[in-house]
């Protein structure tokens, strides 16, 4: 299917992509449906309570987050609110920086690869990114990004013992792209989530 | 009309032309939307510069990237083409691209179950 009307795409989008929702409502399904972003051309900032969670969302820009040009590119496609000058630098992979951005409703932790002028992202909704952190996949590895506070990290795979991870400063974690059980323990208790890899 | 004035004109109806040809080049594909069997992953038929390329799905364990040599149906466990950007938590996962010629879209379903892939699920071009 092509077209070369954007507008008109994003709105046949918005309708089938709500359809879509409103059907699997009323099919009953028993899992939870993961958020889906909302969208929006206008960049939305860190809301207080993202703020809270993740310090970093209100500091100011450190030398680290000067070059926005792919996180910028990344919020100008998606169309779903990433705020690029909100975004900061939680860590950092072979192949460039690890960004922490707000966005529409959500927040996003993506992987950039400099050299090859791309950067890959996943978003999830802010009240499980506060509880629980956030966590995006390149194939090879889970890279997560723990909320403040968040003292040790555990990676249960389906097949294995429970083993501790090491958190960065800033959050940042790292697993092996495997489906496991990963629990985060800080101040105000444990959280645990799947991941999939 | 003076010849100063036409070759004005001239050159304003090429930037014009161009800007319609450019404009005719870009655009969006939904190539996929429908349940995804687990170890599955599809392409789309057509391939593309490739600027951005995005996947909304029921479950997290999805991914999606840029692909060569494949339309349809195909192994979840193949390697693409391009990095992907795996939805390892949530339901959402994208890349921008560097819009380098010519690839297809690829989601792939890694997890142990059919997910349902929703028809925000495009790339851009």
């Amino acid at each position: 299917m092509h077209t070369t009307n954007k507008a008109a795409m994003l709105a046949a989008t918005a309708v089938l992509g709500t359809s879509a929702g409103v059907g699997l409502a009323i099919a009953g399904d028993d899992a939870p449906e993961p958020w889906q972003p909302q969208r929006t051309d206008t960049a939305v900032a860190a809301t207080a309570e993202q703020k809270a969670a993740f310090a970093t969302l209100g500091a100011e820009p450190g030398a680290g987050d000067a070059d926005r040009t792919l996180i910028g590119r990344l919020a100008e496609r998606s169309q779903i609110g990433i705020d690029a000058d909100g975004a900061r630098v939680v860590g950092a992979t072979a192949t460039g920086p690890v960004w922490l951005a707000p966005a529409n409703g959500g927040v996003c932790v993506a992987i950039e690869d400099t050299e090859d002028g791309s950067i890959g992202t996943a978003c999830e909704a802010t009240d499980d990114v506060v509880a629980r952190g956030t966590t995006v996949g390149d194939g090879t590895r889970i890279y997560g990004v723990a909320p403040d506070g968040v003292e040790a990290v555990t990676v249960t795979p389906g097949d294995g013992p429970p083993r501790s991870v090491a958190v960065s400063e800033r959050g940042l974690y790292v697993l092996p792209s495997q489906d496991a059980t990963v629990t985060l323990d800080g101040p105000d208790g444990s959280a645990s989530f799947a991941v999939a890899g | 009309m003076r010849r100063g004035h036409r070759g004005l004109l001239g050159i304003a109806l090429v930037v014009v032309f161009g800007a319609c040809v450019a404009t005719a080049y870009a655009g969006s594909d939904h190539w996929f939307a429908n349940n995804l069997a687990n170890g599955l992953g599809y392409a789309s038929s057509e391939a593309h510069s490739i600027t951005y390329i995005e996947g909304d799905a029921s479950a997290n364990g999805f991914c999606v990237a840029k692909d060569t040599g494949l339309s349809g149906y195909g192994s979840s466990s193949r390697t693409p083409a391009g990095t992907p950007a795996c939805a390892s938590s949530g339901g959402f996962a994208s890349r921008s691209e560097n819009g380098a010629c010519c690839y297809h879209g690829w989601i792939a379903n890694g997890t142990g179950a059919t997910i349902t892939v929703y028809s925000a699920t495009h790339y851009s071009y």
